[in-house]
């Protein structure tokens, strides 16, 4: 019996789950709650000090230098801030984190690869209100990028657009305007408001030039242009241009939006419903004239 | 007493009475509108026109919109185990029992060694996390691991049971990362 019980008792601990975090708790009596030392263990002050910063915790105005002019006032002006309340910031992405995430199937290669897919993968934060513009690509990891694209991302440099073109993917810069940019974010959100999706705008006066580049592959640029300037990149770097005609995801690869379009094939002024599972189109004359092209 | 009382109501009487006087006074009053021509303006119309609540519906462009319908869940990689992808991530090979530990991936599949820096006190700090089974074996062959690599005398790790980590002392993120690639984690 006894040796049955035993037997029992250890068929229970093998049962019984293993120490971890899920059922550790220190002792009774074990944790105290820290207390105000006196004397020695604190005294009256308790390392704060008599008077000042030290005891009432005001302390100084970031910048100050207790009397000096302080050195953001000592110059009159510094150059690398000027336009900074026009400027964006972007979201960097790596060639080499944009391959590992194609890798891992974090990313869908059969459809074109814009902002939205991008921020689908939930690895990005990117706030419109903060003056984010999207998503800068970087050339770090460009030798071993190997994935056929169509990229479009909102920055992108020489070196990361001979990447992509190499292999014969192709890559479009273009640009969102707040609105656009947190509808195109998470577009269930924006559908599940129930209004009609917004014209995309056009840049602001001091991005018009980028966007305008078919250097930079920019959206607003001559498409006969951009070809040409697919073919110069590659005669500087000296690769052959793959021939995106003969691809079998040509029709994948030639998918473009529209400038003033926020989503692939839908158009702005139209309606997703998503609990109809019907998307609505806008038939009076004057509404098509204004969300027109 | 009553002198100086009576002397003080006619004061105040007098100033109530010029208050008054100021508020009667027969001052211009302008009273033509802000805008002389707005009456001859048409009406303005604020009803929004019945056309515009017309639309039509379609369902052709639906795929557009399931395309952008984003995954419930981390997908899991279609890459075969041991295979080395351009990006230089590579599939976990090695199956629970094959030593006597398992470190499992992280769930977005990558490797679960992290470094723990404290900047102002320039505190570095490598984990190992998801360290299932035998910690303690996986810590001796770790400090030889590292002690052969990096030939460094002292090697301050320790590991939590419980947690189910290793921790080191110092930055030794890419050596253990090879360490466990090597041995198919």
């Amino acid at each position: 019996m006894a040796s049955q019980g035993t037997e029992k008792a250890l068929a229970l601990l093998r049962r019984l789950p293993r120490v971890s975090l899920g059922n550790l708790k220190p002792n009774p009596g074990a944790v105290k709650s820290a207390r105000r030392g006196r004397g020695i263990y604190g005294g009256k002050t308790h390392g704060a000090g008599s008077k000042g910063s030290g005891q009432r915790q005001n302390f100084m105005r970031l910048g100050f230098e207790t009397g000096n002019t302080p050195f953001y006032l000592r110059f009159p002006y510094q150059n690398y801030y000027k336009g900074h309340h026009m400027r964006l910031s972007y979201a960097p992405l790596c060639m080499g984190k944009l391959q590992r995430m194609i890798d891992t199937s974090r990313l869908r290669t059969d459809v074109p690869v814009d902002i939205t897919q991008l921020s689908a993968t939930q690895l990005f934060s990117i706030n419109p209100m903060e003056k984010m513009g999207g998503i800068m690509l970087k050339d770090e990891g460009i030798d071993h990028f190997q994935a056929t694209l169509n990229l479009e991302v909102q920055w992108a440099t020489e070196a990361v657009i001979t990447s992509v073109e190499r292999n014969g993917g192709t890559i479009t810069v273009a640009y969102y305007d707040p609105i656009s940019l947190q509808a195109a974010l998470n577009p269930m959100a924006f559908f599940k408001r129930g209004v009609a999706i917004p014209r995309r705008m056009l840049p602001p006066q001091n991005l018009i030039d980028y966007y305008s580049d078919p250097k930079n592959r920019g959206y607003l640029a001559d498409p006969t242009e951009v070809a040409r300037e697919r073919f110069v990149l590659a005669q500087k770097y000296g690769y052959e241009l793959p021939d995106i005609r003969s691809s079998p995801n040509q029709e994948m690869l030639l998918e473009r939006k529209d400038p003033r379009q926020i989503f692939y094939g839908l158009q702005p002024g139209w309606v997703v419903n998503l609990e109809d599972k019907v998307i609505l189109k806008p038939t009076d004359p004057e509404l098509l004239e204004h969300y027109a092209s | 007493m009553s002198a100086g009382v009576c002397s003080l109501v006619t004061l105040r009487c007098v100033s109530g009475l010029r208050c008054l006087k100021a508020a009667v006074s027969q001052r211009a009053v302008h009273t033509c509108p802000a805008a002389l021509g707005i009456t001859n303006l048409p009406a303005g119309r604020h009803t929004i026109p019945d056309s515009r609540a017309q639309v039509e519906t379609s369902t052709a462009e639906w795929h557009y919109v399931e395309r952008l319908f984003p995954l419930k869940s981390i997908p899991k990689p279609t890459v075969a185990p041991g295979e080395v992808t351009p990006s230089g991530w590579v599939a976990p090979s090695a199956k629970p029992g094959d030593h006597p530990y398992f470190v499992r991936r992280s769930p977005s599949h990558m490797i679960p060694v992290y470094l723990h820096h404290i900047p102002h006190i320039s505190k570095y700090r490598t984990f190992v996390s998801h360290v299932e089974g035998d910690v303690f074996a996986l810590l001796e062959e770790l400090r030889e691991y590292l002690q052969d690599r990096k030939h460094t005398r002292i090697l301050n790790m320790r590991a939590h049971e419980p947690h189910q980590k290793i921790e080191i002392k110092g930055q030794y993120v890419a050596e253990v990362r090879e360490f466990l690639l090597e041995r198919g984690f």
